[in-house]
């Protein structure tokens, strides 16, 4: 209470104000400035005994073997004994040598800098120029020199003077003598490489990492504004250089793809790196940059209006942090270098640069960090754009290509697969629990500690601050754990709902754009890889609603507070919703067929109109089995050109197979899925008393057929297939597929009370109860198990036809139906009588 | 030789009165619609007072404290939601005698809205000054029967007891402030009832420092050389925010055990937590529960002793009781609520 009075009672007087102002911004400021800088210098001297000790272990070798001669050399004392006067000078000389060692091998290294300094730098930015000379290998070598020189000159005085050196330091002076001669090298062709990034970016990105890591707790004074500052501005002006430095490289020194490579590596690492340290930087940290928003006066709050009024002065402007500044620099950057590659034409450089940011792009899924993957997709979505626009390739660059639009769809998964993978490792109460354990006396430390999604971040950081409130007003904390667990929680459950809509978002945004753009273009066969992705993604989508299902309802205990607004997930309709999805992706594969069907297929890239034609198929069955003559009546004419094509594309491609038997059918395949399809038509035409889809299937095959020059030669092949395959007693390639077909509408007769095996009717059983007396004779058979839906379209549409007279043609299903009529007749005229 | 006396006394305390200036500030009027039996004077204590309480926080703090103690009857249905309980029943004719003694109003017709305003208006002196002073004044008939009463308010500024009366001093300034004489009125003391802050809330003296507190430290919103550095364009590294919440937490620690919100609502400030928020929303409802139970106890006392005797007592039912504060309390620490069932299942 003293404290809040006395605290209270100094913001009424301005010379607080005056004073604590003065103080932050000299003594205070000082203070932490010089302790900083003294930090540095801790840590720069670190790094130059880190240096050092590298370069140590080739020069104890270099010595050791030194040594070794040297005791060849003395053995000779004392196997060929003979005595040499010692010269008296040969200290002084020796100190001469060191000294004049040191002179030239400074004036060396000068020299090198000096030839590049003015032949490439010339053009170099003032940043680069900068790095170049600040080089610490550079300086640590120069420094020793200075103290071999300075030593050596020390000991040349002394001894004039009299003075008797000490062995050791003869010694001592050899050995910098000899590591100034060894060091040469290395320094020196690090000077020569200094703009390729395997020389440079270690220390660049050091650079970084050490900022980050001084800008998140428990670094050298974290929480200081000035000092986070500080850091983002160092940061700010590295990737600037950096960046330059590898424009430079590119533009003067044509730069190795490998060292390219390189540099895309550390900024994938650093990306990383930030996206695992981001949510222990305070949202309201000077480390983002920031940007001033004015407020509207209807929206602001009475005492910034009557303050503005009363001073005839405006409503002080917000300040705005961006939280994504770091991720946009960093990807400029990398961006720079891809559309390098994409204007040089080299695809699979570019592919395989793309694919080393789609991890990064699932380490920031799983802190739920929109905004940060959006920047990601934003500034990868030019690139390619070479792909998307070029107008002939050879084979090589189509397939890279092919292999880039591969990995743009699989960036996209990422950001799905990384929030999956996240609900998949926590459960949903993981999050309470870890709230649970942050020690709120200890302040917001202990916030940014606790391993929390970074989108929860600012939720957190505002309740800290009102439990520290509530501490200093009540002296102890007061507000319930369940509370600080549920709010917590409401933010936690947005911030997966705002992702999990971002992911929603992508169908449209990301892939259909793209999709769009590259059939647009007529790149097909690249719009048809995009989608094979698509589908992944939509599957990936799926087993994700069932993810967020389980989580939602493991976090649903913990809901305490009932009036707080709660996200509204309705897990059915998103499972509905990406069903569709699936159609629809399913479709659009499907509309491809037909430019598909045309093109060549190769070993080494996927076969795509394969995997249509079989998508096709089972979008065909889907659309009968739900009824949905439209959808069915889009993709089933495709559907049955493209088995028709597939067909002829198999028989050619198992030509030079040995087994004729294993060439029918394999070659038929396609045949009897078609002819199963149609059955299925028909038979789902009945059985939901939709005649719609079954006059699909006649529509459809009375126009092929009739467009065919020997119609009656295509129905007697059709027949003479159906007959081999059926005398041959083998599970065919593709009969699990179809079985699996004959289940579903096995089950879908079951469901409407049609009998079906094993559920075999008895002979006071009665009459199945369906108006189709097609569905009434297949649950008499015990459903399709004895016949094939082939059987149907063979027997009750192509049989039907008026042009297949002499045609033989199996009469089973036919006959029963013919049976069933007589019978009801019969029935009928016996209930008349 | 009396006679010469008693006109040389008249004399003398003529001139006494005129030499001291006792009756210089008197006005005839002061003395109107004063009951028979009144023996206090009015005085406004304005002089006395270190802390005006019509002015910003405390007099926010005071109006929050008092205003929603007891439900207004003018509301249609109120009457019937809180029915009053007299023990032994009453006549229409003493009920009515009851309701315009206790309310003040000579046309109060019902106990339940007279109750209300007699603890309405006792509960805005208490917080106002801490405590309370009544002088009953009584009309009896011939027969010694009692036909009215009346509550009279008299300041505590200048009102001492001592032994079987009290004794209200009018001083110079205060004669001089409220047009009346300088003198000193003494009052038996069962004329007087007194009426104080639970003890569990708090003291008289600390209650009067909060008040004081609350004035001085809320005469400016934005402090004058804040507003002076902003005229000059000046910066002087005042910040508001710091300013308004290094405020916020003292006011809270201040008013603590009122559970004082300070209108965080309609300021839009929001330094804690909603859950922090609902428990002090608690103890000001127990707070005033405390008050509002502590008062009718106060009223039933005195209508049942000297001087009124009257015999009854008075209930009035269906009010939110500290029972009922402690069991929301007891919900809200264990979760799984809505607050604003707690909020609504106390603002009956």
């Amino acid at each position: 209470m003293i404290k809040a009075r006395l605290k209270n009672n100094l913001y009424r007087t301005k010379i607080f104000w005056v004073f604590k102002s003065w103080f932050k911004n000299k003594p205070y400021f000082s203070f932490w400035k010089y302790a900083f800088q003294g930090q540095s210098k801790i840590l720069s001297s670190k790094r130059d005994w880190g240096l050092l000790a590298t370069t140590l272990v080739s020069f104890v070798g270099a010595v050791a073997y030194s040594v070794v001669i040297i005791l060849i050399f003395e053995s000779f004392q004392h196997f060929f004994p003979f005595v040499i006067e010692f010269d008296r000078e040969a200290t002084d000389t020796f100190l001469a040598a060191i000294a004049s060692i040191s002179g030239v091998f400074l004036g060396l290294y000068f020299t090198a800098i000096s030839s590049i300094a003015s032949s490439l730098l010339l053009k170099a930015h003032q940043d680069v120029k900068d790095y170049f000379f600040t080089s610490p290998h550079g300086l640590q070598y120069v420094k020793t020199i200075e103290t071999t020189g300075i030593v050596s000159l020390f000991y040349i005085i002394t001894k004039s003077f009299g003075h008797e050196i000490h062995s050791f330091g003869l010694i001592f002076l050899s050995l910098l003598g000899a590591y100034i001669i060894l060091r040469f090298w290395k320094v020196g062709s690090d000077v020569y490489n200094f703009a390729q990034p395997t020389s440079t970016l270690p220390r660049m990105m050091a650079d970084i990492v050490r900022a980050i890591k001084d800008a998140t707790p428990p670094g050298f004074n974290w929480d200081k504004d000035f000092l986070q500052n500080y850091h983002s501005r160092k940061v700010g002006r590295t990737l600037e250089s950096v960046k330059r430095y590898v424009d430079f490289g590119v533009r003067e020194i044509k730069l190795r793809e490998e060292e390219l490579t390189y540099a895309l590596n550390s900024y994938a690492a650093l990306l990383q790196f930030y996206s695992d340290n981001k949510k222990k930087i305070p949202t309201k940290s000077l480390w983002y940059k920031t940007k001033y928003q004015y407020s509207k006066w209807t929206l602001t709050d009475s005492t910034q209006i009557s303050l503005a009024l009363q001073t005839g002065t405006t409503t002080s402007p917000k300040v705005i942090e961006n939280h994504s500044w770091f991720e946009d620099q960093v990807l400029d950057n990398v961006v720079t270098i891809l559309q390098y590659y994409g204007k040089d034409g080299n695809y699979g450089a570019l592919f395989q640069s793309h694919d080393i940011f789609v991890e990064v792009a699932e380490s920031y899924a799983s802190q739920f960090d929109v905004d940060a993957i959006k920047v990601f997709l934003k500034k990868f979505e030019p690139i390619g754009s070479e792909i998307y626009n070029s107008k002939e390739e050879s084979v090589q660059l189509s397939k890279e290509a092919l292999a880039f639009v591969d990995s743009q769809g699989r960036l996209a998964i990422a950001v799905l697969l990384g929030l999956a993978k996240y609900l998949d490792a926590n459960p949903g109460d993981k999050f309470v629990q870890t709230v649970q354990q942050i020690n709120w006396n200890g302040g917001l430390r202990n916030i940014y500690l606790a391993d929390v999604p970074y989108a929860t971040l600012d939720r957190l950081e505002s309740l800290s601050e009102e439990l520290n409130n509530e501490i200093l007003i009540e002296g102890k904390l007061v507000t319930e754990q369940w509370y600080r667990q549920a709010y917590s929680l409401q933010r936690y459950l947005y911030s997966l709902q705002n992702y999990y809509e971002f992911i929603k978002e992508l169908h449209k945004s990301y892939f259909e754009k793209k999709l769009t753009k590259l059939i647009a273009e007529r790149k097909y066969q690249y719009a048809v890889q995009l989608i094979e992705r698509w589908m992944e993604f939509t599957n990936k989508h799926s087993r994700l609603v069932r993810l967020l299902k389980k989580h939602l309802e493991e976090a649903e205990p913990h809901k305490a507070l009932h009036d707080l607004s709660w996200p509204d997930f309705k897990i059915d309709e998103e499972v509905e919703w990406v069903d569709g999805q699936e159609k629809v992706v399913a479709d659009k594969m499907v509309a491809l067929l037909p430019v598909l069907q045309g093109m060549t297929s190769e070993d080494d890239i996927p076969d795509y109109f394969g995997h249509a034609l079989q998508v096709g198929l089972e979008a065909c069955y889907d659309a009968c089995e739900e009824n949905n003559p439209d959808r069915f009546r889009t993709i089933f004419p495709i559907i049955l050109n493209a088995s028709i094509a597939a067909h002829q594309r198999t028989r050619t491609e198992v030509e030079a197979w040995a087994q004729e038997e294993s060439k029918v059918i394999f070659s038929t395949e396609p045949l009897v899925n078609i002819f199963e399809i149609s059955g299925f038509g028909i038979l789902y035409g009945e059985l939901l008393q939709n005649p719609a889809l079954g006059e699909i299937v006649r529509e459809q095959w009375d126009r092929y057929l009739n467009l065919t020059e020997n119609t009656r030669g295509v129905i007697q092949f059709i027949a003479a297939v159906v007959e081999y395959r059926r005398g041959i007693f083998k599970i065919m390639p593709q009969a699990t597929l179809r079985s699996n077909w004959q289940i579903r509408f096995n089950r879908a007769m079951s469901e409407r009370g049609l009998r079906v095996f094993p559920d075999i009717r008895g002979p006071f059983d009665g009459d199945p109860d369906h108006p189709s007396i097609l569905i009434r004779v297949l649950s008499n058979m015990g459903g399709l198990n004895m016949r094939s839906a082939e059987d149907v379209f063979i027997e009750l549409y192509l049989a039907a036809r008026p042009d297949v007279e002499g045609i033989q043609f199996r009469n089973e299903i036919r006959e029963s139906i013919e049976r069933e009529q007589r019978r009801q007749r019969e029935d009928n005229e016996d209930q008349n009588e | 030789m009396n006679d010469l006396f008693i006109k040389t006394k008249e004399r003398i305390r003529s001139l006494l009165v005129k030499a001291l200036l006792l009756d210089k500030w008197e006005s005839p009027y002061q003395r109107r619609n004063v009951h028979a039996d009144q023996k206090s004077v009015w005085i406004s204590g304005r002089t006395r007072r270190k802390a005006y309480p019509y002015y910003h926080d405390s007099h926010m703090f005071v109006e929050d404290m008092y205003v929603g103690i007891m439900p207004f009857m003018i509301y249609r249905g109120e009457r019937e939601k809180y029915p009053v309980v007299t023990e032994p029943a009453v006549d229409r004719s003493q009920g009515r005698m009851i309701a315009e003694g206790i309310s003040g109003n000579e046309h109060a017709y019902f106990l339940g809205d007279a109750i209300s305003e007699f603890v309405r208006s006792t509960a805005h002196t208490l917080f106002q000054e801490g405590v309370a002073y009544f002088e009953i004044n009584q009309t009896r008939n011939n027969n010694g029967a009692l036909e009215s009463f009346e509550f009279e308010s008299v300041s505590p500024y200048g009102l001492y007891c001592f032994g079987s009366h009290y004794y209200q001093f009018v001083s110079w300034r205060d004669a001089k402030a409220d047009q009346t004489k300088v003198q000193i009125v003494r009052i038996p003391k069962n004329k007087i009832f007194k009426v104080e802050l639970p003890k569990e809330l708090t003291s008289r003296s600390k209650y009067k420092r909060l008040l004081r507190r609350l004035y001085n430290g809320s005469k400016e919103s934005i402090p004058s050389f804040q507003m002076k550095a902003i005229e000059q364009n000046k910066v002087i590294g005042f910040d508001l925010n710091e300013f308004s919440k290094g405020k916020y937490i003292e006011w809270a620690i201040l008013t603590k055990s009122f559970g004082w919100d300070q209108r965080q609502g309609f300021r839009g400030i929001n330094y804690i937590t909603e859950y922090y928020s609902i428990l002090r929303f608690l103890r000001k409802k127990k707070a005033e529960a405390k008050v509002r139970a502590m008062l009718i106890n106060k009223l039933n006392e005195v209508l049942n002793s000297e001087p009124l005797n009257l015999g009854v007592r008075l209930q009035m039912q269906n009010l939110v009781t500290e029972e009922d504060v402690v069991t929301q309390e007891k919900r809200l620490k264990e979760g799984g609520v809505k607050f604003i069932d707690i909020f609504n299942s106390l603002n009956k």
